[in-house]
């Protein structure tokens, strides 16, 4: 996959004192397509926040005039809806608890890559551009039943694990994205450390065994060095 | 860890053993033991003035009634003895004429009481010798002589009163003596017991220093001039050692810091320059190469960092009373996978449930750690068992596995940050693991315990010794 290819379009706001971070976020996503504008103050980020509609909003923790958690306060507070990426060099388990409390949706710790802070930006685009959540997700013959927690290819019962359920949600649901593997350990195992490497490659592979076992085409691409992705290769 | 000296416990044998290590308590109780003592000597001194004044009076009496009996005639005599004797409503007094014979011929005695000497000086009778002439009588003063015609005079008086004085004289001593040992006790207590409550603090703290908090400082006392000296000295080698340690750590964790952030730029570049190359380009292998290389270096400074960032949190806010069987199930759930890549076998024993108040994403982490290392270091074939066991100590959680193991003069060393031990040197990691698991453990206050296990591999334990509550 190509990084300048995204599957959608938006306009984001990067809130971030330091030049040399914003620059590599605003390069970033800007080779992912989305339209960027900067603030450098909590002040200034909050004002363009009320005053024109983004889509993400990604927000340093620490900024010189006020705290970032004030302004998801205040954003929150005003019913601005808009999903926020806190980044911040606070990697404290508590400091990110206290950031998503705040109303914030992701946190990211600094330093990041980049390509995994886009990724970030594209899943919050996606769940918030959902107003609904289909109880039913498809993809080549492939059917994810979000009641009875269960997938089928064709009429073949995939007979999924709870985990392995989780997992295949995951990637349909954010079909199309790179999804790192610190994103998918947080998001099936909702914990927040480094996984490794090998952890989520053998759960991927258990998934695609079982897929491929029904004759499912291959659809869990892995995007090198940065992670896998869901949808037909 | 250290293991801790029993706590003394709050029975009063063991307050008072505690109370008598105080130099204040034992110099009141010394105190007041010696002044005791002399006010029991001032009694007796109190009492043989007495007793002396008292025999005088006596005696001086008994002469004088010798005198006036003596001087007397005969007919006289008689009667002044029965009107003495009329007069002693107490019935102290015994007065007896006996002829040379020692027939009675006036008075209340019936014969010369033996031993009495007849030399007109008072003197001490034996009561005992003479009982049926003194009946209730506890001691006698009585002064015999012979009288000018022949006769004999005896004079005699019960001394009682003496003895009444004595017994209450040293009951009052006792007494009051008693309440002077009380009293000094009670003392001793009142000026030891900040004292006592003083030192316990210094034990506290000075335990939670053993335990590697050293932010704690030693308690300083409200009148222990003495201790709070020593604790000041103390407090101050403690604010050094801090100081030291403290730049030891920041200096690791600011290397770590620092090389973080250029090394994630170092990524992001071979990251892109992978993307801009065609699928088919021979460049691939190489920078997936040099990418897993960088991410190898990233987990590993990400780790210190981690350490660091745990070992630094004083806060226990993410406590709670967490189930740990939930938290083990998902473990297995999570490692299985990997175990079975590798073909060994990875089982969660059956048992009760237990309840831990914890963080329980660090438990987790910690406990996958063992798992992370348990699977790297056990060959195919082999097996590795994760158990929750309650005993007496609480909770304790085990993951045993078949590998090499750990030979005992080593154990200390793995939890040491990058230790990695010859035989590991070529199965990929950090060698930071084991320090992590340390850190999450010890900011819960249990313990990790390195031994072999059954099946002859490494057998790593956290004991999840209950809390006793910390202020």
């Amino acid at each position: 996959m190509n990084a300048t290819t995204s599957a959608y379009s938006g306009r984001i706001l990067v809130i971030e004192d330091d030049d040399s971070t914003a620059e590599e976020i605003v390069a970033e996503l800007t080779s992912h397509a989305f339209q960027v504008d900067r603030a450098g103050t909590g002040n200034e980020g909050l004002a363009l926040a009320l005053s024109s509609g983004y889509d993400v909003i990604t927000l340093d923790r620490m900024l010189p005039d006020i705290d970032g958690l004030n302004v998801v306060g205040a954003l929150r507070a005003r019913n601005i809806q808009t999903p926020v990426l806190m980044i911040s060099a606070l990697s404290d388990v508590d400091e990110r608890v206290r950031g998503l409390r705040a109303g914030g949706d992701d946190y990211l710790t600094k330093p990041f890559a980049s390509d995994e802070m886009a990724a970030r930006v594209e899943v919050l685009l996606r769940r918030h551009a959902q107003a609904a959540e289909p109880t039913q997700l498809r993809a080549r013959g492939l059917l994810l039943d979000r009641v009875a927690h269960n997938a089928f290819y064709g009429d073949l019962d995939l007979d999924l694990k709870p985990t392995e359920y989780q997992l295949l949600e995951f990637l349909m649901r954010n079909s199309g994205q790179t999804l790192t593997r610190t994103m998918i350990f947080e998001a099936v195992w909702g914990y927040h450390f480094d996984p490794g490497t090998n952890l989520i490659e053998v759960h991927i592979a258990g998934l695609r065994k079982k897929l491929e076992q029904a004759g499912c085409p291959p659809l869990i691409q892995t995007v090198r060095g940065s992670g896998y992705q869901f949808g037909p290769a | 860890m250290t293991s801790r000296p029993a706590r003394p416990s709050e029975g009063s044998a063991a307050l008072f053993s505690e109370l008598w290590r105080i130099t204040s308590f034992r110099l009141t109780a010394l105190y007041g033991g010696l002044f005791a003592l002399a006010v029991v000597c001032l009694f007796a001194l109190i009492y043989w003035q007495t007793a002396r004044y008292q025999n005088q009076q006596v005696d001086q009496i008994l002469r004088n009634q010798a005198h006036v009996f003596s001087s007397a005639t005969s007919d006289q005599l008689d009667d002044d003895i029965a009107y003495e004797i009329a007069r002693d409503i107490r019935h102290i007094s015994f007065f007896g004429v006996f002829a040379a014979d020692g027939r009675p011929l006036a008075g209340n005695l019936a014969r010369v009481p033996h031993e009495l000497v007849l030399n007109g000086k008072p003197q001490a009778l034996p009561v005992e010798r003479n009982a049926d002439l003194f009946a209730q009588a506890l001691e006698i003063r009585a002064l015999g002589q012979t009288l000018d015609n022949g006769n004999v005079l005896v004079v005699a008086r019960d001394v009682a009163v003496l003895e009444q004085i004595r017994q209450s004289l040293l009951r009052g001593c006792f007494l009051i003596a008693a309440v002077i040992l009380l009293l000094g006790v009670l003392g001793g207590v009142f000026y030891s017991l900040p004292a006592v409550r003083h030192i316990r603090g210094i034990d506290r703290a000075a335990q939670r220093i053993a335990d590697g908090d050293y932010s704690q400082r030693l308690p300083l006392g409200l009148r222990n001039r003495e201790l709070d000296v020593l604790a000041q000295i103390v407090n101050a080698m403690l604010d050094e050692t801090e100081r030291l340690m403290g730049e030891v750590k920041t200096a690791s964790d600011n290397i770590a810091h620092d090389l973080r952030t250029p090394l994630t730029r170092l990524r992001a570049s071979i990251y892109r320059t992978q993307q801009s190359l065609e699928d088919s380009s021979p460049h691939h292998a190489a920078l997936n190469h040099a990418l897993t290389q960088t991410d190898l270096l990233l987990a590993r400074f990400r780790a210190l960092s981690r350490i660091s960032e745990i070992e630094s949190k004083r806060r226990r806010a993410g406590f709670s009373p967490t189930p740990l069987q939930p938290i083990l199930r998902k473990l297995v759930g999570l490692y299985e996978p990997l175990a079975n890549q590798g073909e060994v076998r990875l089982t969660l024993g059956a048992g009760a449930d237990a309840i831990v108040d914890c963080d329980g994403e660090l438990l987790f982490e910690a406990i996958g750690n063992l798992l992370d290392n348990a699977i790297k270091f056990t060959p195919a074939g082999g097996v590795i068992r994760v158990e929750l066991d309650i005993d007496e100590t609480g909770p304790v959680i085990s993951v045993a596995d078949s590998g090499p193991g750990i030979p005992s003069d080593l154990r200390k060393s793995v939890l040491q940050r990058f230790y990695r031990a010859d035989e590991a040197r070529n199965v990929p990691g950090s060698g930071l693991g084991l320090s992590l698991v340390d850190a999450i453990v010890r900011l819960h206050g249990f313990d990790f315990v390195l031994d072999e296990a059954s099946e002859g591999g490494v057998r790593a334990r956290i004991l999840c010794r209950q809390q006793r509550p910390t202020q």
